[in-house]
């Protein structure tokens, strides 16, 4: 049976009688307690120094970077993923990083479990935590092969893969259905990635970035989802903002978060990356060849870049190919596109739980009914965000300190997070239940005409702020 | 029954080691022998060069980013300086 991703968020009052906690809360309690634990080791550990200009500067290390990791790239063999083999010895850090990694989210989240639902529950989840870790790990190493990076093949579509073809074939194991937590497993992850969006950086490209990023973005948003409804009349609404989400924003995050706030089916999550994630490697190819084409400039050509392409990794790999301006440019406002994801949350939960989930009298609900409805990770999202973005702009040595918090330690949970979450989805998907998002092609007519808007309102705004109003600031 | 149980789970078995085949050619012959190529090795060559992950799914994740930070943020820093000192 098809579940939605947020379902617990609707009758939170009513599900905490079964469970203790609801699964916001504990996502919240769980990446809260590595953010808290990462800032605190960082801060027992850091230290300040003479830098060169004889003022003191603020070194901030991460005690736990190292010790959590994923496998590494490789590309003859995938037991480089987990050793490397040198003349001067064997390096394990990969190995090691990979069952560190278990053994803390294990505990954390057994114990995480065993709260919310009584100890039972957390020793059959740590059971099914072996398995759904196990097949996590597969997955990155499907994802590490060097030409599946190249060509943006993110470990989401691979980890779909993994849990579909267990599923599909031998069936999901008893022993691993209790801990197919999908919602917790996106929730957690979501929480902990909050603290990578930082709206201090939002004005790294001054005017121009913002407008190309954050003026277009919303448009072509708003403009595809009424497209869905209105003109495709399609029949669920958390696939068209799911689709339309994560065509216009950021790809495969964007369409997490906002599968989250929309509580979307799975199978509509699977299929929003899945097609994201294909048309991804042809604009990744093309669109370079088309700015060259058009003879349109780095620095047009990388803003146009950074304001279509889905994915934050394609569009870096499409802008280097145009020179390291584009790069600069693309890779930069991508990165401001980046930081919507946190506002994009908060709009569609708010849209989600006000118009859409209204009463069946037709009346729209209180404010006190909208905060009852309201899903209570998104504000956990929200929170990390402004938290870290103040740290981030407000505090002296905070930009390094923000670095070592996430880049050390929890950027890496974070993914781990995400791949458990869709092996979890493909274990609970059969490819029938997949089947009917397909018939009649709407979700992907849907796509192309999102796109193709995308790509003439970007151009047209990337030409007139970079090519023409701010030529000179940005030279 | 129990012949019954046993073809099924033998379709079954068949199935996932038909798709496990499948993963094993295209993972440890197929993508190694591309990677090998010259056109494919100057891409991933090119990409490892300008700390380029093409598979990332967030900024953070970007190794080549914070040399880029590094470079606007110093130049913003500059231009608010030159801003301050015409005042």
């Amino acid at each position: 049976m098809s579940q939605s991703i947020g379902a617990d968020t609707i009758n939170e009052n009513s599900a905490s009688s079964a469970k203790r906690v609801s699964d916001d809360w504990l996502a919240i309690i769980c990446a809260l307690t590595f953010l808290v634990v990462s800032l605190i080791g960082i801060l027992c550990h850091s230290d300040t120094k003479l830098a060169t200009d004889g003022n003191s500067a603020a070194v901030a290390s991460n005690p736990f970077a190292g010790w959590v990791a994923k496998p590494a790239k490789w590309t003859d063999s995938p037991v480089d993923a987990f050793v490397v083999l040198g003349a001067d010895g064997s390096d394990w850090s990969s190995t090691k990083g990979v069952a560190v990694t278990f053994v803390v989210l294990a505990i954390v989240l057994t114990l995480a479990i065993s709260l919310q639902g009584g100890i039972k529950s957390g020793l059959r989840f740590f059971v099914g935590f072996i398995g759904v870790f196990l097949l996590a790990i597969l997955s990155y190493v499907l994802a590490a092969q060097s030409v599946v990076k190249a060509y943006n093949l993110e470990y989401a579509l691979w980890a779909l893969l993994v849990g579909l073809i267990i599923s599909n074939t031998i069936g999901t194991p008893a022993w691993i259905r209790p801990a197919v937590l999908t919602e917790c497993f996106v929730k957690t992850g979501l929480v902990l990635l909050g603290a990578e969006v930082l709206m201090s950086r939002l004005l790294a490209l001054g005017l121009p970035g913002v407008f190309v990023a954050w003026v277009v973005t919303p448009i072509v948003l708003i403009s595809t989802y009424w497209f869905g409804q209105k003109v495709l009349k399609m029949k669920s609404r958390s696939l068209n903002m799911v689709i339309s989400a994560d065509m216009s924003v950021c790809g495969v995050s964007a369409a997490i978060a906002a599968a989250a706030a929309c509580k979307a089916k799975k199978e509509e999550l699977s299929l929003a990356i899945g097609m994201s994630l294909s048309f991804t490697v042809v604009m990744m190819i093309l669109l370079p060849i088309i700015i060259k084409a058009m003879g349109l400039g780095d620095v047009v050509g990388g803003a146009w870049l950074g304001g279509t392409i889905d994915a934050t990794g394609a569009v870096a790999a499409a802008g280097a190919t145009l020179g390291d301006r584009a790069l600069e440019i693309a890779a930069t406002v991508k990165m401001i596109q980046n930081i919507l994801i946190g506002v994009s949350a908060f709009g569609i939960a708010t849209y989600w739980v006000t118009y859409v989930e209204k009463d069946p009298s037709g009346d729209r609900p209180g404010i006190s009914e909208i905060w009852k409805r309201f899903p209570r990770f998104v504000l956990g999202f929200i929170a990390m965000s402004i938290l870290f973005s103040a740290i981030h702009g407000m505090v002296d040595g905070g930009p390094e300190l923000v670095a070592s918090v996430t880049k050390g330690a929890t950027k890496t949970l974070r993914g781990w997070f995400f791949c458990l979450a869709f092996v979890s989805i493909g274990l609970e998907t059969k490819f029938s239940e997949l089947a009917p998002y397909f018939r009649g092609g709407k979700p992907v007519v849907l796509y192309l005409c999102g796109q193709l808007l995308n790509l003439i309102l970007t151009l047209a705004m990337a030409y007139v702020m970079f090519g023409v109003i701010f030529k000179d600031y940005i030279k | 029954m129990n012949e019954f149980l046993r073809r099924l789970l033998s379709r079954k078995i068949i199935k996932l080691a038909i798709a496990c085949s499948v993963l094993l050619i295209v993972w440890l012959v197929l993508l190694p022998w591309l990677a090998a190529q010259p056109s494919v090795e100057s891409r991933l060559d090119f990409l490892d060069q300008n700390g380029i992950d093409a598979s990332a799914m967030y900024y953070t994740e970007l190794e080549c980013m914070d040399a880029i930070l590094e470079k606007i943020e110093g130049r913003t820093a500059k231009t608010s300086a030159k801003l301050s000192r015409r005042r």
